[in-house]
Parts: structure tokens; sequence; C-alpha cells
């Protein structure tokens, strides 16, 4: 029992660490305009950061 | 080793039990990410990249990790978050390393956290067992030949069907069938086609 709860704890810090890391990344200026609204909106993914935007939208 | 298992380990991941067609995996990007075939490339390429790096790193975990301390009954929650986190590391990587990488992959990456495809073929690998078969670490090339003919799949079948949606919106379809009514009978078709396949290896 020791062990997976180890485990689990190691791999919940590494995704909420990368999670962190990544949203102080900031974006490529050049690459702030890359959504194809068009060719995005049939997938309900609400994960992707830019459905959600799309909900805050509404 | 011989190469053939290889060969048969990718031709049978990407056209004999395709995950998107036949096993009904990462149908959510399929749908939504195929309206133009820039896209579905895109995707396709992102999907191929996470997918093969995913399952070796699936993999390992669980022969160095979870099988030694037993605790195997962990592996789809450990599998999801080193993939997200992979997912993540990626991301933040391209954003610092290349922008032009990040203009063409960089708003998929988000989608393929939650791709069931991936975890989908980390899972089967284990559950395939080449390590049993062909031992630990051959066993990982196997894996991640089988992964990369399951990504190539995936990209074949998102591109395809991108390109028949491209012609579809040019077609005269019935107003009730238009947009995703068709598009589901055309990957019903699809699969039938695939169907066929069966057997070739």
């Amino acid at each position: 029992m020791v062990p997976a709860i180890v485990v689990t704890m190691l791999v919940v810090s590494l995704f909420f660490g990368t999670y962190i890391m990544n949203k102080r990344t900031p974006e490529p200026l050049e690459a702030e305009e890359v959504v194809d609204k068009e060719s995005c909106t049939a997938c309900m993914n609400y994960s992707c950061r830019y459905k959600i935007e799309e909900t805050r939208g509404d | 080793m011989s190469p053939t298992v290889f060969f048969v380990a990718i031709i049978s991941a990407m056209l004999i039990n395709n995950v998107v067609l036949l096993r009904f995996l990462g149908v959510c990007p399929f749908l939504g990410v195929s309206k133009r075939s820039e896209t579905a490339l895109g995707m396709g390429g992102a999907v191929t990249f996470v997918m093969v790096v995913g399952s070796v790193l699936t993999y390992l975990i669980y022969y160095y990790v979870l099988e030694p301390f037993e605790i195997t009954y962990i592996s789809t929650i450990a599998f999801i978050l080193v993939i997200a986190s992979l997912v993540q590391l990626v991301e933040m990587f391209i954003k610092k390393v290349s922008k032009k990488l990040y203009k063409a992959l960089g708003i998929y990456l988000p989608l393929i956290v939650t791709n069931c495809a991936i975890l989908g073929v980390a899972e089967t690998n284990i559950r395939e067992g080449y390590a049993e078969e062909f031992g630990v670490m051959s066993g990982l090339g196997v894996a991640a030949a089988s992964a990369f003919g399951a990504a190539l799949g995936f990209t074949l079948v998102i591109f395809a069907f991108s390109s028949i949606r491209e012609r579809l919106e040019a077609a005269n379809v019935p107003a009730a069938w238009k947009g995703i009514p068709i598009s589901l009978i055309v990957a019903g078709i699809m699969a039938l086609a695939f169907l066929g396949l069966e057997g070739i290896v």
C-alpha cells in the first residue's frame, strides 16, 4: 500500500509541477492568433483551453 | 529479433487494429479536428510524437516501477498523469525552442492530454505481453513500433477523413444530413472498408 501511495503522489506532483511550469512559460508572440475557430468548434473537449475561453465568452 | 516483428507490429497497429475505426479510440479529435487537411495533419503529427514517447515511458514505468513493487493496479492513473505531464513538457519545450513548431502543433497539444487513443495504446502495449514474449528491453522496441503504427493509422484515417469532408462541403448533400450526420455515415463506411483488411498479416 505504501509504494502505491508514494508512486501516486510522485506522479501527481510531476503533473502539477509540469502544469505550473508550462503555464508560466510565455507563448511566442507570433503564435497568438493560431486558433482556427471554424475547425475546432466541433470537439467538445472541455480540457482544451480554447474551449474554456469560448465558454467563458458566452 | 527479426525485423519482420517490427514490420508486423506497425502494419497490424496501423491497418488491422486501427485505433479510430476499429477500436473507437480518439474519436473526439477525429471528428473535431478533421474539417481541414492541414489541421488534420498537424494533429496527426502531434499525436504521433506523444503516442510513441508516451508508450515508451509508460512501458518503462510499468516494468521497472509498478511491477517490482506489485502495484500494477494503479497503472491507469499513473499512465494518465505521466502522459499529461509529458504533454505539458512537450508544449513548454516547443514554446521555448521553436515558435514555428508551436504555431503548427501548439493548439493540438491540449487536445492530446485527454485523447484516449494515447492511453489506449499504452495499455494495449502492456496487455499484449511483449515483455513476456521478447524480454523487457526487446519488448520495448516492439511496443514503440506498435505505438508508431497506431499513430500512423490515426494520422492516415484523420487525413483521409478530412479530405472527404472537404469534398463533402461542395457536394449536394440533403439538408438533414449536412455536417455531422453525413460525417458519421462516412466514418462508418470507412470502418467497414478497414474491416476488409483483417487477416492480411
